[in-house]
């Protein structure tokens, strides 16, 4: 089976947002109403009811004078997911087209997903216990149908379809970019973490537009799939209650700052 | 209407069921153990129903996913995304249109079930006078209370026959507001009860957005519309995005110019004091100050003319750059002959062509005659150049020249370039002026009338171009007639003998206006129902400045709002609040609780300080009645609207109204039955009017919209009845045997079918050529179905396409063919008399360049009436022929040293109450803000996300600071000038709340159509 991929071409995308909402209009997610700290991007990251947000990014270049990048950011859907390897319920699955898949009714809210993933994308949401995120739309996929946020995509900088085929396109469009006034344009999402499947075009180096340049799967969570996870699996019930392992998740935690100790922001 | 109704209407009416979009590479893959897990598809086997975005003009397509077998006061919205099959969007959705369910139902917050929108008004409400509670009432006793309060009003304020004794019947007491959100059906039936009333303080939203293109294009084209469409715009070479930030206002526009880029190398020039989301794509991004658009475009017109840039063959035949003018016309110091400084007007008849003795026109057609428009245009405009332009737009020279460079190249015959623009554009001092320079510089590089090209005056209410066409404006009547004056027009044989021309397709004129009044009065000649259309007292203003004006003052009692919201909309809004409080009664029709349906209550009195220039009043001091009466939104009910590129399309039911609210169609065809049932068995002839108006639209209440859209389209009076239809407006007579509610729309319902339900979206394309996106079988359009007006121009003067890949019409050697209706006589031979009097509508059917406004025939720059500035090429403060409603309210640099402008975010919309009650939106955008450069902010010891307040003579607004590169000092003739820019979007209610910015903006507008300057203005900002 193919893999069947988003394709996100910053240089057509004019922030309009309307994925965004489009997202929450098929994914049923309430509003999350934060104020406003300065910036367009009033929701700093994806939350339990915010599956995809985009970025604003401005700066100013001596040269090319002042600039504005935007990111839509979601779930990679990487094809070795760090979710799925630490996830202790068997939550996560991979589509044979690609999504990375959570299911709802066996997970048991307990965010170890949320410190794997080296895009902080599974968020906690509280009101029933569970983890959230980016589902690629799969309902929507397996019917035939394109996933809501890039159906409603006005400008065309989102479009989905075969990966082979938009990595073709992406690469093209970098090579046009780059003879005209991007140098640095390039792809991002063909190779990192061994490939996701989300390829984004970008008009400028991954650190402009908030993306690590080299994704990395933290170590502790390494460790703990490899080590901790395969032996220790059935201790989760106990870990839970704050017993035998708490001692690895109480470094994971470390290892991340600040907010996410009280279960993802809501 | 049950939607299973609803649904059959649009098959037989549409022909192409909904397709959905489907990739056929993914089907056929096997089953594996993930998929038992994934949810199914919620919206499996439902039957979408389209609809049509309510917001901006650009006209989208939505289609509406309902839960059919949920009840009525339930929630039904499954989902509602983009209609793939309309041309416009393809399925595409802004955040705006992707919200659309917001405007019905929710998603709790703390519970995550979905629930009808709370901020939705399900009855009735009533505030009575000094209260500040409301009251909820039934339909009956609201809709009977109004008719009785309308009739004590118009009863005692009346005037049937005028000191000159001429028949006048007009009711200046009462005004009527908004109207742009309406349907086509909607306003028809309000603009005719309105004039049969007797209304003339009758205005709407396109005033205060819009008003200064009809200005502009009417008197250089014929007509005031915008040229192309949306899904035109894949055709240009070159975008030049002035006055708009349309990324974020028109986020569809984004969709046709990426294909331009993608397909054609097209460029895109975006000009605007701040960088903007569409600066953020644009190839060429030039700042320029707020109010500065005649310099720069004027720059422009100097460098086309000196460089011989322009299209020749097209300037010598479709414009008037060959007509003489008469010797009397003159230019000095920024003022034109003919100027009366006392009543700061012009005598216009010093600007004449020069006539031969047969009555033509005189011409030189090699244009090098020192007279001839040509020649006089490039003198006006020689003192514009690079660096004077630059040290008055404060845009950097090198910018400039790429932008003259780029946006020139358009000139060449095969290449075309379009303007899009919109409120950046119309609101100033110099509004008309400023879209007049727009057309100018089209029609000298020759892009009016052809694919890819045109001066697109983005509407930005989704049917703001229809209340337009309809008329809710003081001073025309539905399809642009003038409304009669008193003295002027005294009767039906001086109103036709002095508003109709004797060249142009105007000459039809009497033919519109007996059709029209027959609609209104089918039963009476027209030369009798004439005088039952209220006539203005002569050159009085009753436009929206005015009319808060007169408020303020108390001459008015009643006031009818439409889905308007001047308390955050209005310009100088703490005056036009103020204004309401002196009013008798008000009646506030509209989705939610509007600030302006709740001026009376505590919350509207908040200020950030207490510094209160007009007199805001707290609820026991006002005395005002209010009937706020709940409308319901654009998918519970069915009609028409006309977005920006005047497509007619039709929007289907797809839910039951929320609670008790109806269709303002209802509402309005309700209460003028109850008013003509409290006026029945008068025989004062001041109430003629009202009881021998037509009004029949079908029983129990809810009005038949086939019996409306008829007598849009209109028909034959046979026998005082209805008769069968007409085809179109060449078939209406100015004898009183046809009748026609809009002679523009007429074509829309020739026989058995409303053409605006037409659902076919493949596009034309004529053998040989290759099609356009003109989709002439996706609704209608005005007129006669024409895609792309003025497109003779699109052709050599002998009828050949300047460009054949992107061929419009042509001259097959018998007549016009083409992949668009010819906006021209189809068998007019382009080498044969007047077959290349390319503009049908203008007297002189040529394009004008040189035309009569009220401040001269050519823009000139004015500075605005408060600016930083002294003007650098004249010696006048500001624009000389305008009002100063307000001279003690002008700031000046001394205690307000910034500009200050208002904009919009693509998250809201307008006057806010469409978006602010919508959690989806308010979640974007929940806050309202002032973006200012990093060296203000410095200065002012202000950092990013701090409360600020803003400060000008009218008042103050408190609002937190978005510090930004995106926004820089202007350097102006050797200064710098600092430049602030806030959101217009915010009041007291909804999930997103905050304060209104036009509290800061002055009560000026420009001296043709009197827009609001809501653009530039002086103020000064401080930490809160
Ligand atoms: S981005 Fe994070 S949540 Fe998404 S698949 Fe990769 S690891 Fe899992
Ligand atoms: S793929 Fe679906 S779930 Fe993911 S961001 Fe897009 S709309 Fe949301
Ligand atoms: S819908 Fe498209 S253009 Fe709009 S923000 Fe999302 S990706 Fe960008």
């Amino acid at each position: 089976m193919a893999r069947m991929t988003n394709l996100y071409d910053v240089s057509k995308c004019t922030a309009c947002r309307g994925c965004q909402v489009a997202c929450k209009d098929w994914n049923q997610l309430p509003a999350v109403i934060e104020p406003f700290k300065g910036n367009y991007q009033t929701h700093e990251d994806t939350n339990g009811d915010t599956f995809t947000i985009v970025k604003f990014m401005e700066g100013e270049d001596p040269v090319d004078g002042v600039y504005w990048n935007f990111l839509k950011y979601q779930c990679m859907h990487c094809f070795d997911p760090a979710c799925m390897s630490v996830c202790p319920q068997g939550a996560y699955s991979k589509t044979s087209w690609g999504a990375t898949f959570h299911d709802p009714d066996k997970c048991i809210g307990c965010q170890y997903c949320t410190y794997a993933c080296p895009f902080e994308i599974p968020k906690y949401r509280k009101r029933e216990d569970k983890i959230t995120k980016c589902t690629l739309c799969v309902d929507r996929v397996e019917e035939g149908l394109t996933p809501a946020c890039a159906r409603t995509c006005p400008t065309g900088a989102l479009t989905f379809g075969d990966r082979d085929e938009l990595l073709q396109i992406a690469e093209e469009r970098v090579k046009f970019l780059r003879a005209n006034g991007f140098p640095r344009a390039t792809i991002y999402g063909k190779l990192e973490l061994g490939g996701l499947n989300k390829l984004f075009v970008l008009t400028d180096t991954p650190d402009k537009f908030e993306l690590p340049i080299d994704p990395k799967v933290p170590g502790q969570i390494t460790f703990w799939q490899d080590w901790i996870q395969p032996y220790f699996g059935w201790l989760i019930p106990v870990a839970l209650a704050g017993s035998a392992v708490s001692f690895v998740t109480t470094r994971i935690l470390a290892n991340k700052n600040g907010d996410h100790t009280e279960g993802g922001h809501e | 209407m049950s939607t299973l109704i609803t649904r059959r209407q649009l098959l037989k009416g549409g022909g192409t069921s909904i397709a959905t979009i489907t990739i056929a590479s993914i089907f056929g893959f096997q089953l594996d153990s993930v998929r038992a897990a994934i949810p199914e598809l919620r919206t499996k086997n439902i039957k979408p129903v389209p609809t049509i975005c309510p917001y901006c003009g650009a006209g989208c397509g939505l289609v509406v996913y309902t839960n059919e077998n949920a009840p009525a006061d339930s929630p039904q919205v499954l989902s509602i995304q983009g209609d793939p099959d309309n041309p416009i969007n393809r399925g595409g959705a802004c955040p705006k249109g992707s919200a659309l369910m917001n405007l019905r139902e929710i998603y709790n917050s703390e519970t995550g079930e979905q629930e009808i929108n709370s901020q939705r008004i399900k009855k009735p409400r009533y505030r009575a006078p000094g209260s500040d509670k409301w009251v909820e009432k039934d339909w009956d006793w609201m809709l009977e209370n109004i008719a009785e309060r309308l009739k004590e009003t118009r009863d005692k304020h009346f005037e049937h026959v005028d000191i000159n004794g001429i028949l006048v019947n007009r009711c200046e007491a009462i005004a009527s507001l908004g109207g742009a959100a309406l349907d086509n059906e909607e306003c028809h039936l309000i603009s005719k009860m309105n004039r049969a009333l007797g209304i003339t303080f009758f205005e709407h939203q396109a005033r205060i957005c819009h008003s200064s293109t009809v200005g502009g294009l009417a008197p250089t084209f014929g007509r005031g519309a915008m040229t192309n469409h949306f899904v035109d715009m894949q055709h240009t070479d070159c975008a030049l995005i002035i006055g708009s930030n349309s990324a974020e206002t028109h986020p569809i526009t984004f969709k046709w110019l990426t294909e331009a880029r993608d397909k054609r190398k097209a460029k895109i020039i975006n000009v605007d004091p701040r960088f903007t989301r569409t600066s953020a794509r644009a190839d060429i991004y030039a700042p320029m100050r707020s109010g500065t658009d005649i310099a720069f475009i004027g720059g422009m017109i100097n460098y086309i003319l000196e460089n011989k840039f322009y299209h020749e063959e097209y300037v010598r035949w479709y414009t008037n750059a060959t007509f003489i003018v008469g010797e009397s016309f003159g230019f000095d110091d920024g003022l034109f002959t003919g100027y009366d400084e006392a009543t700061r007007s012009y005598d216009q008849s010093k600007w004449n062509y020069e006539m031969n003795a047969d009555g033509t026109y005189k011409k030189d057609m090699s244009m090098e005659d020192p007279r001839c428009v040509l020649q006089l245009l490039k003198e006006h405009f020689s003192r514009y150049d690079i660096d004077t332009v630059c040290k008055i737009t404060g845009t950097p020279r090198n910018k400039y020249m790429e932008v003259l460079d780029t946006y020139c190249a358009t000139g060449a015959p095969d290449k075309v370039g379009t303007i899009m623009y919109a409120m950046g554009t119309t609101q100033h001092t110099v509004g008309v002026e400023n879209v007049r320079s727009y057309a100018m510089l089209q029609l000298l590089l020759g892009n009016i009338g052809r694919a890819g090209g045109g001066v697109n005056a983005l509407r930005g209410e989704s049917n703001v171009q229809g209340s337009t066409d309809w008329a809710m404006l003081y001073h025309i009547l539905p399809g642009y007639l003038n409304t009669p004056e008193a003295k002027k027009h005294p009767d039906y044989a001086a109103y036709n003998a002095v508003e109709t021309p004797k060249t142009g397709y105007w000459k039809n004129k009497p033919k519109f206006l007996s059709s029209l009044l027959k609609c209104y009065w089918m039963e009476d000649h027209p030369a009798i129902s004439y005088d039952y259309l209220p006539k203005r007292i002569d050159g009085k203003d009753y436009s929206h400045i005015a009319l808060f004006e007169a408020m303020y003052q108390g001459e008015l009692e009643g006031l009818f709002i439409w889905g308007s919201n001047p308390v955050v909309g209005g310009p100088n809004a703490n005056k036009e609040q103020a204004a309401l409080a002196n009013l008798k009664w008000m009646v506030a029709v509209d989705l939610w609780q509007t600030e302006t349906s709740e001026f009376w209550t505590y919350k509207a009195v908040e200020r950030p300080t207490d510094r209160d220039e007009y007199g805001i009043k707290t609820p026991d001091e006002i005395e005002t009645e209010v009937f706020f009466l709940p409308a319901c939104n654009s998918y519970e009910k069915e009609g028409t609207i006309t977005n920006s590129g005047r497509w007619m399309q039709y929007r289907w039911k797809a839910c039951a109204p929320v609670g008790e609210s109806r269709a303002d169609l209802e509402i309005v065809n309700d209460l003028m039955s109850r008013v003509k049932k409290l006026y029945e068995g008068s025989t004062k002839p001041q109430d003629e009017p009202i009881n021998r108006l037509t009004w029949e639209y079908g029983n129990n209440g809810h009005p038949d919209i086939d019996i409306i859209a008829r007598e849009i389209n209109g028909f034959t009076v046979v026998d005082g009845k209805p008769g069968p239809q007409v085809a179109n407006f060449t078939k209406l007579m100015d004898d009183g045997t046809t009748a026609c509610g809009n002679w523009v729309y007429s074509g829309c319902y020739p026989a058995d079918q409303y053409l605006a339900r037409k659902r076919d979206n493949k596009d034309v394309e004529h053998e040989g050529s290759k099609a356009i996106g003109s989709y002439l079988n996706w609704s209608w359009c005005w007129p006669v179905n024409r895609r792309i007006i003025y497109n003779r121009c699109s052709c050599t003067p002998e009828g050949l396409p300047w460009d054949a890949n992107r061929a419009s019409i042509w001259w097959n050697g018998e007549e016009w063919t083409g992949n668009d209706i010819p906006d021209f006589g189809k068998t007019t031979d382009p080498n044969g008399a007047g077959g290349r009097n390319a503009f049908i509508m203008r007297p002189e059917e040529v394009g004008c360049i040189f035309t009569k406004r009220n401040e001269g025939p050519f823009p000139e720059h004015y500075e605005p009436w408060e600016s930083p500035q002294e003007n650098l090429l004249n010696n006048q403060p500001f624009n000389p022929a305008i009002t100063v409603w307000e001279p003690d309210k002008r700031g000046t640099i001394k205690d307000y040293p910034i500009v200050g402008t208002t904009y919009r975010c693509i998250e809201h919309w307008q006057a806010g109450a469409m978006t602010r009650m919508q959690p989806w939106l308010a979640e974007l955008m929940p806050n309202c803000f002032v973006e200012m450069s990093e060296e203000l902010a410095k200065e002012k010891g202000i950092g990013n996300g701090n409360e600020v307040i803003v400060s000008t003579t009218r008042g103050d607004m408190k609002a937190l600071a978005c510090v930004t590169k995106r926004f820089k000092p202007f350097l102006i003739n050797g200064n710098y000038v600092h430049q602030i820019g806030m959101l217009w979007h915010f009041g007291f209610n909804g999930y997103a709340s905050g304060e209104p910015a036009n509290r800061l903006t002055p009560h000026i507008g420009d001296a043709n159509t009197t827009i609001p300057e809501y653009k530039a203005w002086l103020c000064d900002v401080r930490r809160a």
